[in-house]
């Protein structure tokens, strides 16, 4: 075994990639071998230091750089004709000074120019949440209401208010397209309560085609809860036929 | 044969003389409480109805007297439905549970046109030419639109969609049917967040389409479910179909 | 001090790339530190480090686009962060053909008080600093941050069994100049 062939050997070992023969087989050469026990020293002082090598830590100043030059992304920079985009960034730039400022309050506290910012930010998302609320309740037109949902839904955090407002916009709201699209954005949060709540809304909902979005919806994780309103739904008088047809194949299904 | 009928037929339409009722207005709010409607956009600032089955024979017997039914509405149009204002929404009744009138309604612009029929008697709405917001919700109905630039919201529980949009589309866009398809027809280079949906029928979309497919969150759906972006993303595109099939084509 | 979120990197940055920018920041927090003791380490600078960290981070947010929703994203960040090191070290050479960064080594030194030890890792780095970059690099992906040599191949877009001999190579190089210069002393 000549030099090179000992240290790829003594490497492999230190780099833990020996089977139990070579590993045997090092062993004995370290033992036996003056050249091998030195290449093995020398190595495995140097991984020693390479892995002890600590951790650099970055300055806070480039965290907080990078998290400006974010809120700038997210800032409506040009005078987008589109009101659906001006809306979602306000949002967004809300949403990240929230977020951040839980996350790494200290920076946004301590400096008073980025406290008002954070305020005019926080009150921004005030009025975009207001702005929202009124489009969900706009009686003359569907499409309005439609934009609300999708674009509260990207308000991303668990608000009550815009929850409160959706669910109302499910059970009550004169529009089925309305009501779906208010029932795709609750689904999204995905949290017990709102599941929860969906199940006492299939039992108060007058509209066909929601109730039979809502079976699909309520049962595709094999939820045993909601067998007894879809009994109640097969048994009762007025129930349209779809619903009836859903509730059927649901039960198969969760059998 | 069939050109003498054609011919005959013409004639007949011909002599038929339409009745006309007209509402000056031009924004506001169309409500339809009608079973079949032809609902047409134009360039005036009338709402104009006319019935193509016309008015029903003079009955010599009821002159003096007041139709009644029972539904309570009387024709106070001359074209055989009953139209209420109110401050700037426009109610449109059909008189009888059973019979509905072959209304043809042209509207200007700026009027937001709804059309609702939960009863199974009925015939299609037809929307043509139109750059209004509409909204259609019913349970029997077939809905036909044709050259219209949306924002849309339609239903038909039982019924079928077929939608071509003209250039300028509008979100956002949602056509829901429980039982029957949707064919929709859009310009190549419209910009949406696309959504169809489907439990127990099939997708299909025109190849070549600029789009890509998102990654889908929250709840897991069964049956099938594509999520993405038509040229990079834009308005809600949401197309659903829980029994039948949807179909996404492009101009 | 970080955002927190139960999602994967993958999720998130498909999430940026499809135009919710504002996750762009719990992917700055899961790999900053990572990104900016790599660059650090291979620029042989702090500062340098910090700047080309902020850079990656940059790019990251203008070439979202280019993301491939199948690709992990530890290796395209980390190809990002070794092209925006590959232009730096371009536009270095250019400029500052003559001027060595031995100098701004003893920034790299944590504070110890210990004078022996500081001049032993001083030593380490002047040694590292002799390999060559894509050495250096390996060593820097393997030993300093733990990388899986399966992690390295990905990055580097080559195979396993090719990172396996070429880490060895850097791991001899390294110890023959390491022990090279005590044998000079």
């Amino acid at each position: 075994m000549n030099k090179e062939e000992k240290e790829i050997l003594i490497n492999k070992y230190l780099l833990q990639a020996c089977d139990e023969s070579e590993k045997q087989m090092v062993e004995k050469l370290v033992q036996e071998d003056e050249e091998a026990r030195v290449i093995f020293k020398q190595t495995e002082l140097l991984l020693k230091k390479l892995e002890n090598e600590p951790t650099l830590q970055p300055s806070e100043s480039l965290r907080q750089t990078f998290l400006l030059s974010l809120a700038n992304e997210l800032k409506p920079t040009q005078a987008t004709n589109s009101f659906n985009m001006k809306v979602f960034y306000k949002v967004a730039a809300a949403f990240l000074v929230i977020a951040t400022s839980v996350a790494a309050g200290f920076w946004v506290n301590t400096l008073v120019q980025e406290r008002k910012e954070y305020a005019a930010l926080q009150k921004e998302m005030q009025e975009t949440k207001a702005l929202l609320l009124s489009m969900m309740k706009n009686p003359m037109s569907a499409s309005q209401r439609m934009v609300g949902v999708s674009q509260a839904a990207d308000f991303s955090s668990l608000d009550q208010d815009i929850i409160k407002s959706m669910f109302r916009l499910l059970n009550e709201d004169p529009n089925s397209n309305v009501r779906l699209a208010a029932l795709e954005a609750l689904a999204r949060y995905n949290t017990k309560e709102i599941k929860e709540q969906l199940l006492i809304s299939l039992e108060k909902q007058q509209d066909p085609v929601v109730q039979v979005a809502l079976i699909k919806l309520l049962t595709q994780d094999n939820n045993q809860a909601i067998k007894p309103t879809l009994e109640e739904l097969i048994q009762k008088e007025g129930t349209e036929k779809a619903v009836r047809d859903a509730a059927h194949s649901a039960l198969l299904r969760l059998s | 044969m069939k050109k003498l009928m054609m011919i005959a037929l013409v004639l007949v339409a011909a002599t038929l003389q339409a009745q006309e009722y007209k509402v000056a207005k031009s924004s506001g709010r169309l409500e339809l409480y009608v079973g079949k409607v032809t609902v047409e956009g134009y360039a005036g600032n009338e709402i104009v109805f006319t019935s193509k089955s016309g008015k029903s024979e003079t009955d010599s017997r009821a002159a003096g007297l007041r139709s009644v039914n029972g539904s309570g509405l009387e024709d106070n149009t001359g074209v055989g439905i009953h139209v209420a204002v109110k401050d700037n929404i426009i109610e449109v009744y059909q008189l009888k549970k059973l019979n509905h009138p072959d209304l043809k309604i042209l509207v200007p612009k700026g009027i937001v046109v709804s059309f609702k029929h939960d009863s199974k008697y009925g015939g299609d709405a037809i929307f043509r030419n139109m750059e209004n917001e509409i909204e259609i919700s019913c349970q029997y109905n077939n809905i036909v639109l044709e050259n219209i630039t949306g924002p849309l919201t339609a239903k038909t529980l039982y019924g079928s969609i077929d939608a071509v949009f003209g250039n300028n589309v509008k979100g956002p866009i949602s056509m829901v049917s429980v039982y029957s398809h949707i064919d929709i027809t859009l310009p190549q280079t419209v910009k949406a967040n696309l959504k169809m949906l489907t439990s127990y029928g099939e997708l299909f979309m025109a190849s070549g389409f600029p789009w890509e497919i998102v990654i889908k969150d929250g709840m897991q759906q069964w049956g099938d479910k594509v999520e993405g972006k038509l040229n990079g993303g834009g308005f809600a595109l949401d197309l659903r179909s829980d029994y039948g099939k949807v179909y996404l084509r492009k101009k | 001090m970080q955002l927190l979120s139960k999602h994967t990197d993958e999720e998130l940055m498909v999430a940026v790339k499809n135009g919710a920018i504002e996750k762009a920041a719990i992917l700055f927090d899961r790999y900053h530190v990572r990104i900016f003791n790599y660059l650090s380490r291979l620029a042989l600078n702090k500062e340098v480090g910090e700047d080309l960290t902020q850079n990656v981070f940059l790019r990251m947010l203008k070439y979202k686009h280019t993301y491939k929703e199948q690709a992990r994203f530890q290796s395209w960040i980390y190809q990002m962060a070794r092209n925006v090191f590959a232009d730096h070290y371009q536009s270095m050479k250019k400029t500052m053909r003559s001027q060595t960064p031995i100098e701004s080594l003893a920034e790299l030194l944590p504070e110890h008080d210990d004078a022996r030890q500081v001049e032993m890792e001083n030593r380490l780095h002047l040694s590292l600093q002799k390999l060559n970059e894509e050495q250096r690099e390996l060593l820097v992906l393997t030993r300093f941050q733990q990388m899986k040599y399966e992690e390295v191949a990905d990055i580097m877009e080559t195979t396993v069994a090719n990172i396996k001999i070429k880490v060895h190579r850097a791991i001899h190089k390294l110890r023959e100049i390491y022990f090279e210069t005590e044998a000079y002393e």
